[in-house]
């Protein structure tokens, strides 16, 4: 159904895109590639031109800068209809008078297709998504998991070579949110077409992607697999946005780029950085440091003071203080005895070197 | 303290202004009553001397005919002023509706300014609110200007102009209640710009143009200032009427105002429905 490129390469290239509104950028020279067959997820905070970067994709609006490849060429200015990616609204945009099967029909039917072709994709459309049946229901009498599906359907028949999905879940109830996560990427993994789905919940982003692209302030901070996203965070906005992080201030890299000192110790880089000879911040998980019992060896041990602790179910959250003075929490699984994350007592904690991330260090204030 | 307070406010609200059997209340409902009565009076009053006769300014409650009616129907006069203010009233109407939707799509697209959308307004309803007179004066000076006899043609454009703002109106809040998305969707499905408005947009204005057809009919239907100035050899109804009475009150009058009167208010109530729209006809 969908032909790969023939060199390989991606599916569609972006560059340089920027949108400018009189006051406000909304996109601000945006670079991305989009690969063949991928669940290619943007996710970033509201305001930072997710919908603005979707948009001019899908031929919404016109970029006030820069170029969007696709087959070599560029689209940037081409025609909406012209262009061969369909898109998923979170409001649905289903037509209110027109039942579920001519809803799901619209795209073949305005490009002039026979009666009996356009019947019988829509049988098969319809069954993909699960409302075989509800041909002759009106978008009203439908529950909004049902509406999202006729809305993938009728996106899906239309062959595109994208699909672009504006934050389709956002109006579900948890429950049928989750539901639909599993839906979406079962349906793309069963059609191989490329997905392009901006969402503003990492969870969602992890859960459906496989890779991520992290805006921000109508930028890209980082793009890479949710777990590169996690572990090798590129900028402080992105070591934040996901989670709780540790971010340890004042380390320095050596010139030859080798370890890194900080205020833990001496460590050495496992992979080369783009920061030697400069300042930086460590990054490291609270989940990534361990309690280490009698023994016990890691890459990195450090001594420190538990002074809180706090239960939390399945796992245990714990504030440490260094013997030199530097604040970390910790993040372990819960045990049903009392162990040793006591507040007050003295640990041992380790961690591998290959847990760090650095980032550049906050400019001087 | 506070609480209590608000609760005597809202007592308050409750109790009524005026008790139910006072004076006051007494003289309101009479006032009521008068105002209703001079309102409604003469109108029934029309429609008993459409079907009674009348002897020394008494109504003859035994005499019910349809005489008036089959005189009416038989004035060769009235029929052709009938005729030919139905064919004036479409004309005008369906002149209106397609103007009207072409205005007001131009309007409502997005990147239009405030202020054009502003400026359209004014220049639409202006002549609904201008005094008859000056609109049809000016279409009178006009059709001398230009040479066009009066007639037909003068009187459907008055008659467009003065119900083009109330179509437009109605068809301009129809078009904004569709939602934006819907019309990128189809778009974006692959639909050309006609396309969308054949199938998206015309098929959720439907009730919409119908009840402004509706109105804008009725409007035309009794347009008399207007027509006045730029009427020809024919004449509408309302002209007609009133050049049979300045000779003498005929009673078929009574029968042709209650024929009229029961259409209007049928028009009216349908319009009203076909406003309010089905449930379903604009969101999903
Ligand atoms: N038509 C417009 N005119 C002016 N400013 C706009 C317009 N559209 C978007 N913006 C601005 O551009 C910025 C990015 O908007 P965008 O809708 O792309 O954000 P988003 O990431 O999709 O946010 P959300 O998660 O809230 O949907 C915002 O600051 C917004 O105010
Ligand atoms: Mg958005």
């Amino acid at each position: 159904m969908t032909q790969s490129p023939v060199d390989g390469g991606p599916l569609l290239s972006v560059r340089g895109l920027a949108m400018r509104y009189d006051a406000t950028t909304a996109l601000a020279a945006v670079d991305l590639d989009v690969q063949n067959g991928e669940f290619l997820t943007i996710l970033g905070p509201s305001g930072s031109g997710k919908t603005t970067l979707l948009r001019l994709i899908g031929g919404f609006i016109e970029p006030s800068e820069g170029r969007i490849l696709f087959d070599g060429v560029d689209i940037a200015h081409t025609a909406i209809e012209a262009r061969p990616f369909n898109t998923v609204f979170q409001d649905y945009a289903l037509f209110p008078h027109m039942n579920v099967a001519q809803n799901v029909g619209y795209g073949l039917m305005v490009r002039g297709r026979p009666k009996s072709e356009i019947a019988e994709k829509v049988a098969k459309y319809l069954e993909i998504v699960d409302l075989a049946g509800m041909e002759r229901r009106h978008p009203a009498q439908l529950s909004g998991g049902q509406r999202q599906r006729v809305a993938l359907a009728r996106a899906l028949i239309c062959d595109p070579r994208l699909v672009l999905l504006d934050e389709p879940l956002a109006a579900l109830d948890a429950g049928l949110r989750r539901q639909m996560q599993e839906f979406l990427k079962s349906i793309q993994r069963q059609t191989g077409v490329t997905f392009l789905f901006v969402t503003h919940d990492q969870d969602e982003a992890v859960t459906l992607s496989d890779r991520i692209c992290v805006m921000a302030q109508g930028r890209v901070e980082q793009i890479g697999t949710a777990r590169d996203i996690y572990y090798r965070p590129k900028s402080r906005f992105v070591a934040t946005f996901f989670g709780d992080n540790n971010l340890i201030e004042g380390c320095r890299v050596t010139v030859d780029g080798a370890c890194v000192e900080t205020p833990l110790g001496v460590i050495d880089l496992a992979a080369p950085t783009a920061l030697a000879g400069k300042r930086a911040t460590l990054c490291i998980r609270p989940e990534s440091l361990s309690p280490l019992s009698e023994g016990e060896t890691a890459d990195m041990s450090i001594q420190a003071q538990v002074t809180a602790v706090d239960f939390a179910g399945p796992v245990t959250r714990a504030l440490l203080e260094t013997d030199a003075g530097v604040r970390l929490s910790l993040k372990s699984f819960s045990r049903p005895e009392r162990d040793s994350i006591l507040a007050g007592a003295r640990l041992t904690i380790g961690f591998t070197a290959s847990a760090t991330a650095l980032i550049p260090a906050e400019a001087a204030p | 303290m506070a609480t209590v307070s608000a609760n005597f406010r809202a007592a308050d609200a409750r109790r009524p202004l005026i008790g139910k059997r006072s004076l006051a209340d007494w003289l309101l409902g009479a006032v009521a009553g008068i105002v209703f009565l001079a309102l409604y009076a003469p109108i029934f009053l029309v429609f008993a001397l459409s079907f009674f006769r009348t002897r020394r300014g008494e109504v003859q409650w035994d005499s019910f005919s349809l005489d008036w009616y089959g005189a009416l129907f038989s004035n060769a006069e009235i029929a052709q002023a009938l005729v030919f203010s139905l064919i004036v009233g479409f004309s005008a109407t369906l002149a209106a509706i397609v103007l009207a939707t072409g205005i007001a799509l131009y309007a409502s697209v997005p990147q239009r300014s405030e202020r054009t959308r502003a400026v359209l307004e004014f220049l639409v309803f202006l002549p609904f609110l201008l005094p008859p007179i000056i609109t049809g004066l000016s279409l009178l000076i006009l059709s001398r200007e230009i040479g066009l006899p009066r007639g037909f043609i003068t009187i459907s454009i008055g008659h467009t102009v003065f119900v083009l703002a109330i179509v437009y109106r109605i068809l301009l809040t129809r078009i904004q209640a569709v939602s934006r998305n819907v019309l990128e969707a189809s778009r974006d499905l692959g639909a050309s710009r006609w396309q969308t408005f054949r199938y998206i947009l015309l098929p959720q204005l439907g009730s919409a143009m119908a009840a402004a057809a509706m109105l804008a009919f009725a409007l035309s239907f009794d347009e008399t200032m207007i027509t006045l100035f730029l009427v020809g050899d024919e004449s509408t109804l309302p002209l007609r009427l009133y050049a049979m009475m300045r000779v003498g009150f005929t009673p078929e009058i009574n029968a042709l105002v209650t024929l009229v009167l029961i259409a209007s208010v049928l028009l009216a109530l349908i319009a009203a429905r076909f406003i309010r729209g089905r449930v379903g006809d604009i969101e999903p």
